[in-house]
């Protein structure tokens, strides 16, 4: 696991110029865009760094080496969601410090807590996305995985589309349910409860995606 | 080490049907042409691919389901897949002091200077022969029981070839109890250092024999039709068709050479051995 981790670390630190660009694009965006898109475009770059990994060690063959050193296919997966971990922490920290620098430049009024609480709702939506991709690419690969997800998009608006449809159906014909009651009750919800039950479902699936990807790997044939 | 017993693997093209043994301090060579099943098997062996038939045992284990500890005994250097290209071997030598405990970065480093590699540069800068000699030296750095070598010599010059048979005979020599399973296509590499060796071909063993009973008791006989037609057949392995009459396989070189002085028997060796078997009948 520890030779993998440096493995990943030493690749990405190779690609210099990349995190050049990234860091100057946002740096740039910080000061045209709302605060909080410097934290999820960092965020979002961060995260999503471990699929690049993921490319790189199926290029040029390198799967069939990397899997003869001692790792089994569990180790491998579980290193590939603690570096997207490392990747999001640490790209979040960065768009934290972005975003609290250029709205000091810009001479901003800064609601630390508040901005924190807005930060930090995004985490768990990451979370989610990177338990989806890497499951997809580690099956499918680069190339295929990008030809899954878009199939897995369109499911995932049609049957948005679909149940929106049946649920107002609903509404129309059950007339006890009170949709604005729902709405304000939900609303009346603390933040800090919907923050912590988003982290809780994410970390689930999180979870259940790295045993799905341990299996996948364990199955792999190079 | 290793005993493979019915192995079977089926493509849609290609199936393997294999028996193997490698035992402690041998050094076995797997040879055949390309596409024979020597990558296939020694996939297996790795535990890289599933078995649709047969068991293999690596190191007292299944290979489908080595832990990574048991994987610490396996040196393995493929033809075909490596470190990214992207990486120097400074930047391997830190992967490889966290990925092997037994990791001997002395060695590797006096190694590396010994064979000229360059520290800094990119793999994907090295020459085919760099890259082979890395790949090797990185197999036999940890103290591995068992090497796993699928075509290390592939693409090399004569001499690079002999630096690269002259490391594995190094490694050999520092404990007896160690084991090599080394594929390729060039039978001269696996003349001077193995053991035993298996013909493959189709994906089946079409014989297994000691190097040294190769080199000492086949034989290759010459012979036009006619002395064909008048020769005890019964030590002949195969035969293949020549515009002078026939090239003979025999593995009782002696019988011929006593009692048939006249005709022309050549010295075994495994390049015509294969010439013989594959082209043959």
């Amino acid at each position: 696991m520890n030779g993998l981790l440096e493995k990943d670390i030493l690749i990405l630190i190779k690609q210099k110029k990349l995190f050049i660009i990234y860091l100057a694009s946002a740096l740039m965006l910080s000061f045209a865009m709302d605060s909080t898109f410097v934290v999820t475009y960092f965020t979002m770059i961060g995260s999503l760094l471990v699929l690049t990994t993921i490319s790189y060690d199926t290029f040029d063959n390198g799967m069939p080496f990397l899997m003869s050193l001692p790792v089994d296919g569990k180790t491998y997966a579980k290193e590939k969601f603690l570096f997207s971990l490392i990747g999001l922490f640490v790209s979040w920290v960065a768009g934290v410090a972005a975003q609290f620098i250029s709205m000091l430049l810009q001479h901003k009024a800064i609601d630390a807590l508040d901005l924190l609480s807005m930060d930090i709702a995004f985490v768990p939506i990451f979370l989610i996305i990177i338990s989806v991709m890497i499951p997809i690419n580690l099956k499918y690969g680069a190339e295929k995985g990008r030809i899954v997800l878009i199939v897995i998009c369109g499911l995932v608006v049609g049957i948005g589309f679909l149940g929106k449809k049946l649920f107002t159906d609903l509404l129309k014909d059950v007339n006890q349910i009170d949709l604005e009651y729902w709405i304000a009750k939900f609303a009346s919800i603390p933040k800090s409860a919907v923050i912590i039950a988003g982290f809780g479902i994410a970390f689930v699936i999180f979870f259940l995606a790295m045993m799905i990807s341990s299996g996948i790997m364990n199955k792999k044939e190079y | 080490m290793i005993k493979i017993t019915e192995l079977q693997k089926n493509y849609k093209d290609f199936s393997l049907n294999v028996s193997l043994e490698v035992p402690a301090g041998t050094v076995t060579g797997l040879i055949g042409k390309n596409g024979a099943g020597k990558s296939t098997t020694i996939k297996a062996i790795l535990g890289l691919i599933k078995p649709d038939g047969g068991t293999i045992e690596v190191l007292g284990a299944n290979p489908r389901s080595f832990t990574s500890k048991e994987k610490e005994n396996l040196g393995v250097a493929l033809s075909d897949s490596g470190f990214s290209m992207m990486l120097s071997i400074k930047e391997i030598v830190k992967i490889l002091r966290k990925t092997y405990p037994e990791f001997n970065e002395e060695f590797f480093l006096e190694q590396c200077k010994e064979q000229g590699l360059p520290m800094d540069k990119d793999l994907k800068d090295f020459s085919t022969g760099m890259k082979a000699k890395l790949r090797v030296l990185v197999a036999i750095s940890h103290n591995a029981k068992l090497l796993v070598l699928d075509e290390p010599t592939s693409g090399l010059d004569v001499l690079a070839r002999n630096e690269l048979l002259d490391m594995l005979r190094n490694y050999l020599a520092q404990d007896s109890e160690r084991s090599i399973l080394i594929s390729s296509h060039i039978s001269s590499d696996l003349e001077g250092l193995c053991d035993d060796i298996y013909m493959i071909h189709k994906g089946k063993i079409l014989l297994h024999e000691d190097t040294d009973t190769i080199l000492g008791q086949y034989g290759i006989l010459k012979i036009s039709e006619e002395e064909f037609a008048k020769l005890d057949q019964q030590y002949l392995i195969a035969k293949k068709k020549e515009s002078f009459g026939y090239s003979c396989l025999t593995n009782e070189k002696q019988f011929y050479l006593d009692n048939y002085p006249n005709i022309v028997v050549e010295n075994g060796n495994i390049d015509d051995m294969i010439v013989i078997m594959l082209g043959g009948k």
